[in-house]
C-alpha cells in the first residue's frame, strides 16, 4: 500500500508561533462562523442535562413520532433471541441513555466489549471476533478483569498529568484456551445520537478528505476505508465502528445485534463463536427489526454547544485549529440526500471528525486489525456530546477503550499521525491548554 | 377567611385520590412493602404501616415540602393513590407527585390551597422549548371547557364552595398518566361536579380536570414510562389509602 506513514519532525518554534497567531486565527474564526452552537444544523436540539442525547430531531417530521417512540422500545427491549453467547441483554445496556458506553454502575464496568484479533478475520478460532461474558443455555465463555496502569508524565512547563492504560485479565474460558495468536482489544460502545447525520454525509464528501499519501505534505494521511456494498456489490466508505468496518446504519446495527447479542440478522445464518465453529441458525429477525433500529438512530439529535461566545472558549477552538486538530477532527461538513429523510438532508454539521482512517501510533494500538485497517488505525471519531458524557451516562472513558477520563487525557495519547498535534498541545501555555479543553467541554 | 375555607380547615382531613404515571427517588430508610410495593420514605419522612386503616403513614414531615414518600417499580406507566391529609389547623396545603425515570423527573403534579381555591399544576420536562399542556374540563365525560398552549406556570382552580356541601371531606380524586404519544397527564376527578376556574378566567362546572402535556416531534423526548413515583407535602404528615401502580 502506497500512503505514508511518515510524521515529519515537530519543530519546536510552532508551539511560540501558535500561541502567537492564536489571537489572529480566532478573530478569522469568529468572522466566519454563524450558527455555531447548532452542531447538527437544523437538527439541533437544547438540552444539556440527562436527557440531551436522546431526543428527536428539531426538525421531525410530526407523522413520525410515534414511530420513534416505537423504535426506541426496541432499543430498549431485552431480545428473547439473544445468545448463547452475548455481552449484552438490549441495545440500551451497552449505549445508555442513547450515549456512550452503559450506566457508570453496569455490572462489569463501564467497558464491557472485549474484541478478538487472531490468525483470520475470525478472530479467535475458538472464542470469534469477541470475548463474551455470558452465555445462555451454555457456559459463559470467560470471565474478564480489567486492570489500569497508571502513568505519570509532565507537561514541558512542569505541569504533571497521570495517564492510565488497561490491562486485561481473562480466566475461566469454558471452551479452552485463547489461540496463541489472538490479542485482545478492549472496545467502548459508541453514541447513538447524531449518526443519521453522519450516514447521510456524502461518499463523495468523504472521500474529499482523504489523503492517503499526505499529499498536502501536513504530516497528517486520511485513508477511506472501502467496505463492498452488501446489496450493489460497489464499493463504498466504510464510516461506522471503531475502525470504520461498516458503511451503514443497517450493516452496523446488523453486526452489533450479532456480535454483541448473539442476535442473528438478515441475509445472515452465523452467530459468530460457540465450541469452537460458527453456528448455523436461521435469521431470527426481519429486515424491519433492523429498520426500526436504523430508524430510531437517525431521528436522535445532536445537543447544541454550550457557552460557546465565551472568550476562553473562542480562544480555545482558535487553537484547536491552529496545532492542528482539525486536521483529523474537521469542523464541517455538509451532508447529502437521504432518500425518505429531508430532515437530514444538505445540512450544515459539526461533528469534528473526517471519518477517515488514521494511524494513531504504537501507544494506542491494540494489535487487532480489522481489514485494511491495522491495530494502530483508528477512525477518527465524531465528538459533537464530548462534554455531556458525564451528565448523560455518568462516565466518559474516551478513546477506544476507555482508558482516557478526560478530553485532556485522550489528547495526551494521541500518537501517530496526531503526534505533532498533541506535542503542540503539550507545549502550549498552561491558560492556554485550558481554554482548548474549555472549547471542547462545549461540544 | 372564607367561609368555604372555614369550613375546609374545620374538616378533619382532606381525602386526595392521587394517580400518576411515572417517578423515582431516593431511599433513605428500609422499604416498607405496601399493597405489594416497596414503599421507601423521602428526606426526613418516616414510614409506618396502619392495619386499623388499612394505610401507610409518612410522617415527620418539615415544611420545606421535600420529604414524603417513593415507591418504584420498574416499567410502570401508571400510578394511582388515595392520599389523605389532614388539614385541620396545618398551614395551605401543598402536595406534590412526581414520576421519575431512571432518577429523571419527568412529570409532575401540584395541588397548592390558596385561598378558596384549590390551585392544580402540572410541570411536564418532554420538550426542550417552553413545555405546554392543554386544560380540559369534563362534566361526567362530557367536554365542558378546553384551553391549550398553557406554560406550566399556569394552573387551574378547582373552586373550594364545593366542600360545603360535604362538610366532613372534601373529596377528590387526581390521576397522573404516561400516554400512548408520550405526553403526561395530570387528571383530576370529584366526587361530584363544582365550579372551575381555567387558566383564562372562565368558569365552568365539572368533576374532572385533565392537564394534558402538548407534544410537539421535534426536539421531544421520548418518555415511555417510570420507574418511581415520588410524593411529598409540608404538611406534617399525609397517609396513602390506596395505591396501585402498572
Amino acid at each position: 500500500m502506497n500512503r505514508s506513514r511518515h510524521v515529519r519532525p515537530f519543530h519546536r518554534a510552532a508551539a511560540a508561533i501558535v500561541v502567537l497567531g492564536a489571537a489572529a486565527v480566532f478573530s478569522t474564526v469568529a468572522a466566519t462562523q454563524s450558527r455555531e452552537e447548532y452542531l447538527g444544523g437544523d437538527t439541533t436540539v437544547f438540552d444539556d442535562g440527562p436527557t440531551a442525547f436522546g431526543r428527536a430531531l428539531a426538525n421531525l417530521g410530526p407523522f413520525r413520532w410515534t414511530e420513534f417512540r416505537a423504535d426506541k422500545e426496541r432499543f430498549l427491549r431485552q431480545w428473547p433471541e439473544r445468545g448463547p453467547w452475548a455481552d449484552a441483554v438490549s441495545c440500551a445496556e451497552c449505549h445508555y441513555h442513547d450515549g456512550r458506553g452503559p450506566r457508570a454502575d453496569h455490572v462489569g464496568g463501564p467497558v464491557n466489549l472485549v474484541r478478538l484479533g487472531g490468525p483470520s478475520p475470525g478472530g479467535d478460532p475458538v472464542y470469534g471476533i469477541q470475548l463474551r461474558r455470558t452465555g445462555y443455555g451454555v457456559p459463559a465463555p470467560a470471565h474478564v478483569r480489567v486492570d489500569w496502569e497508571e502513568i505519570h508524565d509532565r507537561y514541558p512547563d512542569g505541569d504533571g498529568y497521570t495517564l492510565r492504560r488497561p490491562t486485561i485479565h481473562v480466566s475461566a474460558l469454558a471452551y479452552g484456551p485463547l489461540d496463541p495468536e489472538t490479542r485482545l482489544s478492549l472496545r467502548v460502545p459508541p453514541a447513538v445520537f447524531g449518526l443519521g447525520l453522519l450516514e447521510a454525509v456524502s461518499d463523495q464528501e468523504i472521500r474529499r478528505f482523504a489523503d492517503p499519501d499526505d499529499a498536502d505534505g501536513d504530516g497528517v494521511s486520511g485513508i477511506v476505508r472501502e467496505i463492498r456494498d452488501a446489496v450493489t456489490g460497489r464499493s463504498v466508505p466504510g464510516r461506522f465502528g471503531w475502525k470504520a468496518s461498516q458503511p451503514s446504519l443497517a450493516a452496523q446495527s446488523a453486526a452489533a445485534l450479532n456480535a454483541d447479542l448473539g442476535v442473528i440478522p438478515p441475509g445472515s445464518s452465523v452467530s459468530d463463536g460457540v465450541h469452537g465453529k460458527a453456528q448455523q441458525r436461521e435469521a431470527e429477525i426481519d429486515n424491519g427489526e433492523i429498520t426500526a433500529l436504523v430508524h430510531y438512530m437517525r431521528a436522535l439529535a445532536v445537543p447544541a454547544r454550550r457557552r460557546w461566545t465565551e472568550p476562553a472558549v473562542r480562544e480555545g477552538e482558535a487553537l484547536f485549529e491552529s496545532i492542528g486538530c482539525t486536521a483529523c477532527h474537521r469542523r464541517q461538513m455538509i451532508t447529502g440526500e437521504l432518500p425518505g429523510w429531508p430532515e437530514l438532508t444538505r445540512q450544515a454539521i459539526q461533528p469534528h471528525t473526517d471519518l477517515l482512517l488514521h494511524d494513531l501510533g504504537p501507544q494506542l494500538a491494540d494489535a487487532v486489525s480489522e481489514g485494511l485497517a491495522s491495530g494502530s488505525e483508528w477512525r477518527t471519531p465524531p465528538l459533537w456530546g464530548l462534554g455531556l458524557l458525564s451528565t448523560v451516562s455518568g462516565q466518559s472513558g474516551l478513546l477506544h477503550d476507555g482508558r482516557a477520563r478526560s478530553p485532556e487525557e485522550a489528547i495526551l495519547w494521541h500518537g501517530g499521525e496526531a503526534e505533532r498535534a498533541r506535542e503542540r498541545f503539550r507545549h502550549l501555555p498552561r491558560k492556554a491548554r485550558a481554554a482548548l479543553l474549555a472549547f471542547l467541554d462545549t461540544l | 377567611m372564607s367561609k368555604s375555607f372555614q369550613v375546609l380547615v374545620a374538616s378533619s382531613r382532606i381525602v386526595a385520590v392521587l394517580m400518576a404515571g411515572a417517578a423515582l427517588a431516593h431511599a433513605q430508610s428500609p422499604p416498607v412493602v405496601f399493597k405489594g410495593f416497596p414503599h421507601t420514605a423521602v428526606g426526613d419522612a418516616t414510614l409506618r404501616l396502619d392495619p386499623s386503616r388499612g394505610a401507610l403513614d409518612v410522617i415527620g414531615l418539615g415544611p420545606t415540602g421535600k420529604d414524603g414518600v417513593a415507591v418504584k417499580k420498574e416499567g410502570s406507566t401508571s400510578w394511582a393513590a388515595r392520599v389523605d391529609v389532614p388539614a385541620a389547623g396545618m398551614p395551605p396545603l401543598n402536595l406534590s407527585w412526581s414520576a421519575l425515570a431512571d432518577g429523571r423527573r419527568i412529570g409532575s403534579g401540584l395541588l397548592r390551597q390558596n385561598g378558596d381555591t384549590l390551585e392544580v399544576r402540572g410541570v411536564f420536562t418532554g420538550a426542550t422549548t417552553t413545555p405546554t399542556f392543554t386544560a380540559q374540563v369534563y362534566n361526567n365525560g362530557r367536554l365542558a371547557g378546553a384551553i391549550g398552549s398553557l406554560p406550566s406556570t399556569t394552573h387551574v382552580d378547582v373552586l373550594l364552595e364545593f366542600c360545603t356541601a360535604v362538610p366532613e371531606f372534601c373529596v377528590f380524586t387526581t390521576e397522573f398518566h404516561t400516554l400512548f404519544d408520550g405526553a403526561c397527564m395530570v387528571t383530576i376527578v370529584g366526587s361530584r361536579s363544582v365550579p372551575i376556574r381555567l387558566p383564562n378566567g372562565a368558569v365552568v362546572t365539572g368533576n374532572e380536570v385533565r392537564l394534558v402535556e402538548e407534544v410537539r416531534p421535534g426536539g421531544h423526548y421520548p418518555y415511555l414510562g417510570f420507574d418511581t413515583m415520588t410524593v411529598r407535602s409540608d404538611a406534617p404528615s399525609f397517609a396513602i389509602l390506596s395505591e396501585s401502580l402498572r
